[in-house]
């Protein structure tokens, strides 16, 4: 489970995220949307401890820098950044020594096969394709089979087999009692497996909904998603 | 008003009112340029014929290497990939505009010679060096950085000129590298018949480096010939050098601009190359498209050892096994070593007292540090802080911290024991001051990646790059101050011993604060990994 609690996030003047709170139980999927600049992936990298904040941020309890907490949750990034010296199979390698996974090869073996970088094994880092990256750092991050995943934008580059197969493994996940937090800007690339959406504009949650409430109420989630970026107009367009 | 003559000037006016809007950046800016102005005046000052300058002849030398060494790669690379004056910004609103693609190269070229004239504005920083130890005025020096900046633009030109002319066509590509070399070829043979015809020795080898014909060889040489012929108060020989370049430079802008080929499509996948390999530089990642860069020897597969932090040491042993067949034994340990001889070669021939080896070897140490002061930012540590691994995985920071910075300070004590047991050797110099500076080599890399640490400690939370650059610098030569200034007050305080044991002595307080200072830094900044923030 992660908590979030009054998580802020400043450079300089800025304000980027603007006293945040939420959380994501174990087996839901939730996701953070807004448009560009709204704070989602500063919210992500805050949560995943890439970033220093003010507020307190936990996953199953633990503070998220401890060495614990980092053991519970695995982060697939925006932008890929692969070791460039590194082959694809000692990508996995180095993760599993890192976070200490016994017997890692047999996982290693499934999610590369279903990622389609099975015949990529011996190709340096620096040698993928964005889109390849993109699949490795999924592979990596899945490796020591985290209790939460952070995902930010993950669609994004990825071929349609690629996305087909990660909204696969973020349901199977979410069955093993798996929290996710997934950011995007597409509303489309996830109606079909979201359990809460967290709207954000200008750095703050402007709403928080589960697929319950909204069924409920009978929002759509588009027209409640303009109706807050982009205020009275976006209701009328 | 016409559109490029509107976007320079917008283009000057907004970078002025940004500087003035970021004052962190002003500061920098000032001080830079004050230190500059400091420079110039001190060294103009300071500089005497009482040590005696070092023969001129050498700097024709250095002149003529430093021209074929920033023009022949670009040149390659150019035959290779192309090359671009133009940047991402030009292509999408410029190209596409009705704006004559005349008008855009011109335009493109100023811009380009703008930049280049900003890019080596720091050689002026080496300006108290050369007038110090060579007879040249503060005009003098303009006129080598000039010279550099005019013979750089004409390379863009050529660049351009060549990748037009062989994109495509493997045997023009062949024909224009065999052309290259040859000019290499007959530049290096005309410097070694010049050397045996002098006789060989100190003497000959300057005669050789400034020989009158390598002025003839093609725009490297006119260049070169220009720029001293004016040092030298030699107008009609400038004139008649600088015209020649200035034919050959107009005349490749013509070819060019006549040649058959669309230049848009010529210079557009550079642009885009550059454009986001520079993106992914900012963003600390390799952008996909530098994966044509230098082939990797993939070799032995797996990192094979490790389990939890320490997996960060031999993940690096495994990448500097793929960078190097000797591991921390690579190219930059050679080239180091080829600057030492030749450096000790030539302080020697300069007009002052002649140096012991032992002396010779300091001055080796000398060199050293100073290019691992810039070259230990470029580390393993530097670069896995730009990927998330080093924050994500759980261990302890400090472990992390150890582990992850290992083959950082491992490097310059591979580095040091190559470098001053082939110098000690070939000097033949005391064993014990070779010591001395293998030992205060490593202690030095220890506290530079140790000042790299403290300084992502200190200042890793602020946004301006050029900023943290320059406290970096201030903070490391802070760091290095206490320890070169006690070495100093140690070897006056030793003036009547034998100097092997007086150098000796004097480089190990250097050593000790190099050390101690190190493992506080280190032992401070426990928490870094925890408390840092991704670049």
């Amino acid at each position: 489970m992660l908590e979030v609690n009054h998580l802020t996030k400043r450079y300089g003047k800025l304000t980027a995220n603007d006293d945040l709170n939420f959380r994501v139980e174990n087996g839901e999927i939730a996701v953070v949307c807004g448009p560009n600049g709204a704070g989602k992936s500063t919210a992500i990298k805050c949560i995943a401890g890439l970033l220093r904040f003010q507020g307190d941020i936990r996953f199953d309890g633990k503070p998220n820098k401890s060495v614990e907490a980092k053991r519970r949750f695995g982060y697939i990034p925006e932008i890929p950044a692969p070791i460039e010296t590194l082959t694809v199979d000692e990508h996995m390698e180095f993760i599993a020594r890192a976070y200490r996974v016994a017997g890692w090869q047999k996982r290693a073996d499934t999610l590369l096969r279903r990622m389609e970088l099975d015949n990529k094994r011996d190709k340096l880092g620096k040698e993928l394709s964005k889109g390849m990256q993109q699949k490795l750092s999924i592979c990596c991050a899945l490796l020591p089979s985290p209790r939460t995943v952070l995902l930010d934008e993950p669609l994004v580059g990825l071929d349609p087999h690629a996305i087909k197969e990660l909204k696969t493994m973020l349901g199977e996940l979410r069955d093993t009692g798996c929290s996710i937090l997934l950011s995007t800007h597409m509303l489309d690339s996830v109606q079909e497996f979201w359990d809460k959406v967290l709207i954000m504009m200008n750095g703050k949650i402007a709403a928080v909904r589960t697929r319950a409430e909204i069924e409920q109420n009978g929002e759509n989630l588009e027209q409640l998603f303009f109706s807050i970026t982009e205020g009275p107009k976006g209701e009328n367009a | 008003m016409n559109a490029l003559s509107f976007l320079v000037r917008k283009q000057i006016k907004n970078y002025f009112l940004d500087l003035i809007r970021r004052p962190a950046r002003l500061v920098v800016t000032l001080c830079a340029a004050g230190l500059l102005v400091m420079m110039l005046i001190s060294s103009q000052k300071g500089s005497s014929a009482v040590h005696g300058y070092t023969d001129i002849r050498l700097l024709h030398g250095i002149f003529l290497g430093w021209l074929l060494l920033i023009g022949v790669p670009s040149l390659l690379s150019a035959l290779k990939s192309g090359t671009t004056v133009f940047k991402m910004s030009d292509v999408n609103f410029l190209f596409v505009s009705p704006i004559p693609p005349k008008k855009i190269l011109i335009y493109g070229l100023l811009k380009q010679m703008v930049t280049t004239l900003f890019g080596f504005i720091f050689l002026l920083f080496y300006s108290g060096m050369l007038m110090q130890n060579f007879c040249i005025t503060i005009f003098g020096v303009v006129l080598l950085v000039a010279g550099s900046v005019a013979y750089m633009c004409f390379i863009e030109v050529l660049s351009l000129l060549i990748y037009s002319f062989s994109n495509g066509k493997p045997a023009r590509q062949k024909a224009v590298k065999s052309v290259l070399y040859l000019f290499l070829a007959a530049i290096v043979f005309t410097i070694l018949t010049v050397y045996l015809k002098s006789g060989c020795g100190k003497a000959a080898a300057f005669a050789a480096v400034s020989s009158p014909y390598l002025e003839y060889f093609p725009v490297v040489g006119w260049t070169k010939g220009a720029v001293f012929a004016l040092i030298g108060g030699s107008t009609a020989k400038a004139a008649l050098y600088g015209g020649l370049f200035l034919i050959s430079f107009f005349l490749c802008l013509f070819l060019f601009e006549k040649s058959d080929a669309d230049y848009y499509e010529d210079v557009l996948q550079n642009t885009e190359t550059r454009f986001e390999v520079q993106r992914a530089a900012k963003e600390k990642r390799v952008a996909a498209s530098s994966r044509s860069g230098r082939k990797i020897r993939v070799g032995r597969k797996g990192i094979g050892r490790g389990w939890g932090a320490n997996v960060f040491f031999y993940k690096h042993l495994c990448e500097a096994r793929r960078r190097s067949r000797f591991l921390f034994i690579s190219f930059s340990t050679l080239v180091m070593l080829g600057i030492d001889l030749i450096l000790c070669f030539f302080v020697n021939s300069s007009g002052g007292n002649v140096l012991t080896p032992n002396r010779l070897l300091l001055i080796a140490l000398a060199a050293n540090t100073y290019i691992l002061f810039f070259m230990n930012a470029a580390g393993d540590w530097s670069r896995e802080l730009g990927k998330p691994y080093i924050y994500l995985v759980p261990e302890s920071p400090f472990r992390k911290l150890i582990w992850a910075s290992m083959t950082s300070v491992l490097k310059p004590v591979a580095d040091g024991a190559v470098i001053f047991t082939a110098v000690c050797i070939v000097l033949r110099a005391s064993p014990a001051v070779g010591l001395i500076c293998f030992l205060a080599y490593a202690s030095f890399g220890f506290l530079f990646t140790a000042g790299n640490i403290l300084s992502q400690r200190i200042f890793g939370g602020m946004a301006n790059r050029g900023l943290v650059a320059f406290l970096y610098i201030i903070l490391l030569l802070l760091l290095l101050a206490p320890g070169i200034g006690a070495g100093i007050a140690v070897y006056y305080q030793m003036g009547n011993s034998p100097e092997t044991l007086r150098l000796f002595l004097s480089g190990l307080p250097a050593v000790a604060w190099n050390t101690v200072a190190s493992l506080i830094i280190y032992y401070a900044c426990r928490n870094l990994l925890s408390d840092a923030e991704i670049e």
